[in-house]
């Protein structure tokens, strides 16, 4: 390699083009922020557009071009030993420090500015939050591929490094044959397919009808005695006929929707790790390696629950703008399935070593005040002017409460030395499972609520995601929280 | 390496609640009355540029209601400006950093530093105008895991980023 590592240890700055590339992602930034004056003179259409616009333009034009200037002169970067220094900014300064032994994934991109010049997008990504990242916008391929290079050979070099290789490119490494865990058949995936969640569908069908009845409000008002008949008739017609056609619509949508997607699939089980494969048209295949699997999560619905499936969630360490793609679901997965891949997470799973609590029944008062008694009032008040029949609103609040009585009573974790488990639901059951060394802070939270209560809701993160136990004992909950760290202290486990 | 499994008495372990929490430097206290109050200030222009721009009258009394307003919000903010530095704190212990905030909504986050991914130090204008610095701490979990500790006086975040790099660098074997 042509590149000298000393000549790193100096500050650099990005290629120039960089400019062009701060400036364009401004400006698309300043026009898109700029929609709420859109929206006003596309509502008022007298006043003077093109001047406004064209204000707007050399406003953003000018504003991009010397956040760009700023951005390019104030960004510098230079490699150490074992780590990369960045500083930026002229007023908000900032200076950030990324060890080589945190770098997860090193990867260019390059849009169409970038191909024209000839450059890439270095992106350095931590497995961490959104803040952990780096971006060095522009670099020459030379650069960029010495920079690449430097990171990889010091990572190899570090001690605390074992694994390093497989870091580098995700693709080079795919988990080998393994024992075939799932392979969906053509009745799994009508049971799937059956049980989706056609409550969203619903939610837009109510949106739609509510629309139309605004609409026939309207008319109401300006027709004659007979016409609004005549009209009530055929809108109630045309409604329920909609609604049968856009129930059944969606039911073979969502239907037509799973067997695209989960035709063929099977999960394999390796030494690495996991590998999806599905799809009819498109196959895609997913994998996921043993040791950056955070928490497992497993739901069902009613339905699923009759056919006794549940959808298996394998979530993984990413960054932040990766989080949800880099969650493996596994639908369709039966109780053996789930405690296949239970086990080899949790090794020695065995339900003598937990101890089960209950949290605690004050949770069934605050959901029904917050979700029950407030929302039922203030629909109620809002529509008591025009009708009695808003009084109708309050029989929510009892519905609200047997929902609450169902979540308090469902809702159960367990502690062991090496874990928790928890399980929850309103009318479908979830359940998670979580190792103690996967944790990366804990969190105590109290509302005022909760003080005067003496209770608390202890929040775990992971690289993952979150995983949350509301209402419980605050002593519980402070001694918890202190054994969790002592648990991660002590760990000598790789998280990832 | 063999998985040990021995019984542990919970109430020998370290407890949190035993350790003082370390407030934040007095000066902040100032920054964030002055941040609050800019902000107020940038309210009341906008709000006199409406009334002097506006093309349709309007009445005394909500003049005199918004006005009221203000001057209810201004003061509300400054109590919970003030009430939240006496809340906010944090601690530094040989395994992990924790910081407590929030006047009516408290959360005490703590990450242990084996579980750090990087740190940074950031200081805005004013903060620099009365020798402040912030610190900002990352793990790898998700929104609401990292730490943010302002109104660190001098080169204190810078020392505090030192000591918590090194010891990260530590558990790492």
């Amino acid at each position: 390699m042509s590149s000298n590592p000393s000549s790193f240890q100096e500050e650099k700055r990005q290629s120039p083009v960089a400019i062009l590339i701060i400036l364009q992602r401004l400006f698309v930034m300043i026009i898109k922020s700029a929609w709420p004056v859109f929206v006003f003179y596309f509502i008022n259409p007298q006043s003077k557009f093109e001047y406004i616009m064209t204000l707007i333009g050399i406003g953003a034009v000018a504003l991009s071009t010397v956040g760009s200037l700023i951005s390019y002169f104030t960004f510098y970067f230079r490699l150490e030993e074992t780590e990369l220094v960045m500083r930026s900014g002229l007023i908000n300064k900032t200076f950030r420090t990324i060890p080589f032994d945190r770098i997860q994934t090193i990867s260019f991109t390059q849009n169409i500015i970038h191909r024209v010049f000839n450059v890439v997008q270095l992106d350095l990504d931590t497995a961490g939050s959104s803040g952990s990242e780096l971006a060095i916008k522009a670099l020459s391929h030379q650069e960029a591929n010495a920079i690449k290079a430097y990171i990889l050979d010091r990572k190899a070099t570090l001690p605390t490094q074992t694994e390093a290789i497989e870091i580098s490119n995700e693709a080079d490494n795919p988990v080998q044959q393994g024992r075939l865990l799932l392979h969906l058949s053509v009745p799994d995936l009508l049971k799937i397919g059956v049980s989706q969640n056609h409550l969203r569908t619903v939610g837009i069908m109510l949106a739609f009808i509510l629309g139309l009845s605004q609409y026939a409000d309207e008319l109401l008002s300006k027709e004659k005695e007979e016409a609004i008949w005549l009209f009530i008739f055929g809108s109630a017609v045309i409604i329920a006929l909609l609604t049968v056609l856009l129930f059944v619509g969606a039911f073979f949508l969502s239907l037509l929707n799973t067997v695209l997607r989960y035709y063929d699939l099977s999960l394999l089980q390796s030494d690495g790790g996991y590998t999806i494969t599905a799809g009819l048209f498109t196959k895609t295949e997913q994998s996921a390696q043993h040791q950056k699997i955070q928490l497992l999560e497993w739901r069902n619905n009613p339905i699923k629950r009759l056919f006794g499936i549940s959808t298996l969630y394998l979530k993984q360490a990413a960054s932040a703008t990766l989080k949800n793609k880099s969650t493996l679901v596994v639908p369709g997965c039966y109780l053996p399935q789930i405690e296949a891949v239970r086990d080899s997470y949790f090794s020695n799973f065995n339900k003598d070593d937990f101890k089960e609590y209950v949290i605690s029944p004050l949770v069934i008062g605050r959901i029904v005040l917050y979700l029950g008694v407030v929302p039922a009032l203030i629909f109620c008040s809002i529509n008591f002017m025009k009708t009695w029949w808003a009084l109708l609103f309050l029989a929510w609040i009892p519905i609200v409460w047997m929902l609450a009585r169902l979540y308090y009573k469902k809702w159960r974790y367990a502690i062991s030395p090496k874990g928790i488990y928890l399980t929850k639901g309103f009318l479908g059951q979830r359940a998670a499972i979580l190792r103690w060394y996967k944790v990366q802070s804990v969190t105590l939270k109290q509302s005022p609520f909760q003080r005067r209560k003496d209770l608390a809701t202890l929040e775990f993160s992971t690289a993952g995601g979150n995983l949350t136990v509301p209402y419980i004992p605050l002593a519980h909950a402070k001694e918890l929280k202190d054994y969790v760290l002592y648990a991660v202290e002590q760990s000598k486990e790789k998280w990832m | 390496m063999l998985f040990q499994n021995n019984p542990i008495d919970l109430t020998t372990l370290p407890q949190l609640e035993h350790i003082q929490m370390k407030s934040l430097s007095p000066a902040y206290l100032k920054v964030s009355y002055l941040g609050t109050t800019i902000f107020f200030i940038m309210l009341a222009i906008i709000l006199m540029a409406v009334r002097f721009f506006a093309e349709f009258d309007i009445p005394f009394r909500v003049e005199l209601g918004i006005v009221g307003g203000w001057l209810l919000l201004l003061v509300l903010s400054l109590w919970h400006t003030y009430e939240d530095f006496q809340i906010q704190g944090f601690a530094i212990r040989e395994r992990d950093l924790t910081y407590r905030s929030g006047v009516f909504f408290r959360s005490t986050t703590v990450i242990p530093y084996n579980r750090i991914q990087h740190a940074e130090v950031k200081q805005g204008p004013i903060e620099r105008r009365f020798n402040l610095q912030r610190l900002e701490i990352y793990s790898a979990g998700g929104d609401g895991s990292d730490l943010y500790i302002p109104g660190l006086p001098g080169n204190r975040a810078d020392q505090l980023k030192d000591y918590i790099i090194e010891k990260a660098g530590k558990h790492e074997q």
